[in-house]
């Protein structure tokens, strides 16, 4: 232990570290012995207040000195005759004691934080102080203050906060009536779900049709709920699983929205076809969407189209495995899917399979084998009726071509060709019958001509072909949809490092009644924790009624 | 007692915290109403914090003992920064309003643990280095043991014969007795300053004579002294200098806090209700 300090004072000298003041000379250790005053005024004046003594009689008396021990005592000078202390000590400036300087620079940074807070919410560019966080993409920008101009009452902030431009008075107002109320407890932690509020208000005024979900959902979902704003740029983040879980993995909740859809007539709930996009006709189960479940790969249902087994009802005669077995080539390869499908502009859907772009390099409407030129018109009977009955013409026509210029050559080529067609499959209506209602696949293929190539075998081969009225077969138009699973959401291109066949069996199919969509649990080979990759609900369905919405 | 006080603190803060993080995990997780109850909790434990400060302007009311309330304001504020965790998502924010609050937080809750790690620490240190001295008599200590110094090096020219030990003093010392000295050192528990001194007065030692070398032994426990003293003056500064960062922004975070509960109500989505037209088609 090193050697200590020695006090050397007086040990009753009283320090008073909680008043305001301290002497100036106190850090130099030579605090007088009056300190300042209240207000930090220096009393300083002489170094003591001599007191009179009497010497004996009562006009003999004397000044005796009064300086304290701890300032050294009684002076040798002793005080003036007149009773004044010979030693004057000089002013000092007074210092605020410790605790002092703490109080002052308490009021400092508090006044500081309240001004700084009233210029900064006066300032035009506030909001940009008080903005939680950037706002998305599309609720910002001259475009967005455009629209709110238009549609609301106000600019950027007040668009969707109304009290945003009434200052201090109107956010403590619009706080005091906001529901719950700040001191409602139990509300904070039991909010109005089911109630709109003022931004609600706000957002249905530019989204109108966003404010339906299904027919018979049991109560009204606040927007701000499940959208969440200043979230950063770029899209809105995503609704949660848990805002959909509040309702579909509530048994409660579901079993009330099954009892108020047996009142609602089932056109309510029907998914509307758009004009350009054809929905694969998959009706309401009959208990709806009530099934409670957590997550995709906990408890998702399979998908409607699988468990109730449903066929595609496509007249078109179609076999996969046939078109990519090995027998079938193209450019000397077998054919593989995207020679057929492929994506359309968005990336979401297969464009539709189209004849002549797909079906007409190998199935040719060729109607004689000898001349490649003759072939059938697609897609209207009565085109192809026309057609028949202006065989003489097309023929004259394949003579020009031949050279053949004179007019008995002409009409010696088209007789020759009328008699061979006659001893063949016959003209006129028996021509008519053979052309739509032959479906007989083994005739021979001409190889000489045409390679592989399958030649013409009848509308029937592809087409369900019925007597229409007045002898004009009926040849049924296929109907191929262009997606599948209409309440949910799927984007081909985004699954484009998946082969085809690791979701779809093709190669297994024969019938084109086989539904070629994969399973649940296919998706949830990724679309799992287990598999990486996210399960959210918005991956694949939408709140809203999209395909309402685009009616 | 004392660790079983600590003890007790420590399993509070521990539960409350693994009662917190279950109520987070159970429904705040999945709730973002869940900013209302831990932004009340949070500004009630503010409050109460800073009434600590309060109760000690106020000792003649009996609102506990200041041992209870220094203990809770320890074991609360550490509690706090979990619940302004958790109130945060362990998310830092993005707006320059937030962030500013979360700054002042910072600042309060770190110039805490500070004030706490060093009131743990210090009053240790001073006990076992012994000689307290009171904080306000230390200037006149310094100021007697400079005079005392002056008085021994002007001594030694009369004694000695020799002005050696007078200019050591006034090139060396006198600058050392004059003001305190090494405040960081002794803040850090480093004796290198004292070390350089007394190296420097063994240098010394060879131009000394015999009356001189008795003068500078005399100089030798002065500056002991003085190291001690200012041991001392360092010590009891920086455990009252922390308050000066950790007071001062308690009230400019209320402050701030208030302003926050104002914005946050007066924007939220709850700010009234409206019927809204076409619902649940």
């Amino acid at each position: 232990m090193s050697d200590q300090p020695s006090l050397n004072c007086d040990p009753e000298s009283y320090d008073r570290p909680n008043q305001r003041w301290l002497c100036g000379r106190a850090a130099d250790g030579r605090a007088c012995a009056l300190g300042p005053d209240a207000l930090g005024g220096c009393r300083a004046s002489f170094e003591c207040r001599p007191v009179k003594k009497s010497k004996g009689g009562q006009e003999d008396h004397e000044w005796i000195c009064t300086r304290p021990k701890n300032h050294g005592g009684s002076c040798e000078a002793g005080p003036l005759p007149d009773g004044t202390c010979c030693r004057v000590v000089p002013a000092c400036q007074p210092v605020p004691s410790l605790r002092s300087q703490r109080g002052r620079m308490c009021l400092m940074v508090s006044g500081l934080t309240l001004a700084t807070l009233m210029i900064l919410f006066f300032l035009p560019g506030y909001g940009d102080f008080i903005n939680p966080g950037e706002l998305s993409t599309y609720h910002r920008g001259e475009n967005f203050l455009r629209l709110s101009r238009e549609k609301l009452d106000g600019d950027q902030c007040s668009a969707c906060h109304a009290a945003s431009d009434d200052g201090l008075k109107g956010w403590l107002t619009a706080g005091l009536r906001a529901n719950p109320r700040p001191w409602n407890v139990k509300g904070m932690f039991h909010p109005h779900h089911d109630q709109a509020n003022t931004i609600d208000r706000s957002c249905v005024k530019c989204h109108p049709r966003y404010d339906f979900h299904q027919p018979n959902v049991t109560r009204e979902h606040s927007c701000t709920l499940c959208h969440l704003e200043h979230k950063g740029s770029g899209r809105m983040p995503a609704p949660q699983d848990r805002n959909c879980a509040s309702c579909h993995n509530d048994a409660a909740t579901m079993v009330a929205s099954l009892e108020r859809a047996k009142d609602i007539p089932t056109e309510d709930f029907k998914y509307w076809h758009t004009a350009d996009v054809v929905l694969f006709p998959n009706a309401r189960p009959a208990n709806g969407f009530t099934n409670t479940f957590a997550t995709f790969s906990r408890g998702h249902p399979e998908f409607q189209v699988l468990r109730d087994q449903l066929k595609d009802g496509n007249t078109l005669r179609f076999n996969h495995q046939r078109h990519l077995s090995d027998d079938i080539k193209k450019d000397g390869r077998n054919l593989i899917c995207t020679d057929c499908h492929s994506y359309d502009a968005s990336g979401a859907h297969m464009q539709r399979v189209n004849y002549e772009r797909h079906c007409q390099s190998c199935h040719s409407l060729q109607f004689d084998s000898q001349f490649d030129t003759l072939r059938l018109p697609h897609g209207d009977a009565a085109h192809v009726q026309r057609f028949i009955a202006s065989l003489p013409v097309q023929y004259e026509e394949v003579a020009r071509r031949q050279g053949k210029v004179t007019s008995e050559e002409v009409s010696g080529f088209v007789a020759e060709q009328m008699r061979r067609l006659e001893r063949g499959p016959g003209l006129g209506d028996r021509l008519l019958e053979t052309i739509f209602h032959a479906r007989d696949p083994s005739r021979e293929q001409v190889e000489e001509n045409h390679g592989f190539r399958a030649t013409y075998y009848g509308c029937a081969y592809c087409h369900e072909v019925k007597q229409g009225g007045q002898k004009l077969p009926h040849v049924e138009p296929p109907l191929i949809p262009d997606c599948w699973m209409g309440r949910g959401e799927f984007n081909h291109a985004k699954h484009s490092n998946v082969s085809c066949q690791e979701c779809h069996a093709a190669p297994l199919s024969r019938e084109t009644s086989d539904v070629l969509l994969p399973n649940k649990a296919s998706c949830a080979t990724c679309h799992s924790p287990k598999g990486g990759v996210s399960e959210n609900c918005s991956l694949c369905h939408s709140y809203h009624n999209a395909h309402k919405r685009l009616r | 007692m004392r660790a079983l006080n600590q003890f007790s603190g420590w399993l509070f803060v521990l539960m409350a915290t693994a009662l917190l993080a279950w109520v987070y995990l159970a429904w705040g997780r999945d709730h973002h109403q869940w900013a209302f109850p831990s932004g009340w909790l949070l500004l009630g434990m503010m409050v109460f914090l800073t009434a600590y400060n309060a109760r000690k302007k106020l000792p003649g009311l009996r609102l506990g003992s200041s041992r209870l309330w220094l203990n809770l304001h320890i074991y609360l504020g550490f509690f706090g920064v979990v619940v302004f965790l958790f109130h945060l998502r362990f998310r830092w924010p993005t707006g320059w309003f937030e962030i500013i609050l979360a700054v002042l937080f910072a600042i309060v809750a770190v110039s805490g643990v500070v004030g706490w790690i060093l009131s743990r620490d210090y009053p240790k240190r001073l006990t076992t280095q012994g000689g307290e001295v009171l904080y306000e008599r230390i200037p006149i200590v310094r100021r007697d043991l400079a005079a005392q110094a002056e008085a021994v090096a002007l001594e030694s020219v009369g004694t000695a014969k020799s002005s050696t030990l007078a200019d050591f003093y006034a090139a060396e010392l006198h600058g050392y007795f004059s003001k305190h000295q090494h405040f960081v050192q002794h803040c850090m528990a480093r004796e290198g300053a004292l070390v350089g001194i007394r190296q420097r007065m063994q240098e010394q030692d060879r131009f000394l004579n015999d009356a001189e070398r008795e003068e500078m032994k005399k100089l030798v426990r002065l500056v002991n002294e003085k190291h001690a003293l200012d041991f001392q003056y360092s010590l009891q500064t920086a455990l009252r200098m922390w308050l000066f960062v950790h007071i001062p922004f308690t009230y400019s975070l209320l402050i701030w806090s208030a302003a926050h509960v104002v914005l946050v109500y007066g924007y939220s989505a709850g700010a009234g209700t409206v019927p809204m037209g076409g619902a649940g088609g």
